[in-house]
């Protein structure tokens, strides 16, 4: 006997309509199984900060030629870096970096700058004024002493 | 040592001489004898893979600190 592959939606035709739920599930199974199996090929110690005790023990872990390993210290705010040159020639590289904790992003902290902001310090444009006046009439004045010093000099030389 | 086939030889010689059977295993030079300086000498020689030897040093602590 030929039986036809879509003999359910024949018989059960409302079944998706009635429990979707069902149909969720069915669907979501295949994805989980991969998701898991994903994990499971993923190795779980690569490209991930190496967790050590202090400096000295960073700066003797091995590392092969040509390699670079980053440390994070247990008991101290540090990372280290530790790179080996591609021969025996090469000197390894040990880099020393300091983790320093901001305290809020650096938007907020302009824009309580800008709030704290002491108007205090800051005059009118009228004052400004005033006080531009106040120097041109003093400036003519030194300008008029000037003049009048320089003819009593010019009177002392001719007599 | 000359290595056997023969696994209650190989268990025997492995219990008698662990790093001997190993270092035949692995090709390391006799005047290498510590864990530090055998790690370095499977790195070089790229018997292990960097990712390899921070799985297993990560093994290793996790094991110490449960202790």
């Amino acid at each position: 006997m030929n039986y036809p592959n879509s003999i359910y939606p024949q018989v059960y035709p409302q079944f998706p309509q009635q429990f979707p739920q069902f149909q969720q599930y069915s669907n979501q199974q295949p994805q989980q199984s991969q998701q898991t199996q994903q994990t499971q090929n993923a190795p779980l110690f690569q490209n991930a900060l190496v967790s050590i005790p202090n400096e000295a023990e960073a700066r003797n872990y091995p590392v092969g030629y040509g390699q670079s390993v980053s440390f994070r210290d247990e008991n101290a705010p540090y990372l280290y870096t530790k790179t080996m040159g591609v021969s025996q020639l090469e000197p390894p590289k040990f880099e020393k970096y300091r983790i320093v904790k901001e305290e809020g992003s650096a938007p907020q902290e302009e824009a309580s700058k800008e709030k704290a902001m002491d108007l205090s310090i800051y005059a009118e444009k009228s004052e400004i004024e005033a006080l531009r006046g106040d120097f041109k009439a003093l400036k003519e004045e030194v300008a008029k002493l000037k003049k009048k010093k320089r003819e009593v000099i010019v009177d002392d030389d001719d007599e | 040592m000359m290595m056997t086939n023969n696994p209650y030889e190989l268990l025997r010689q492995m219990q008698a001489d662990p790093i001997g059977v190993l270092s035949k295993r692995f090709n390391i030079p006799q005047d290498i004898n510590t864990p530090h300086g055998i790690i370095q000498h499977l790195l070089n020689t790229g018997q292990v893979s960097q990712s390899e030897v921070n799985q297993a040093m990560e093994m290793k602590r996790l094991i110490y600190k449960q202790k």
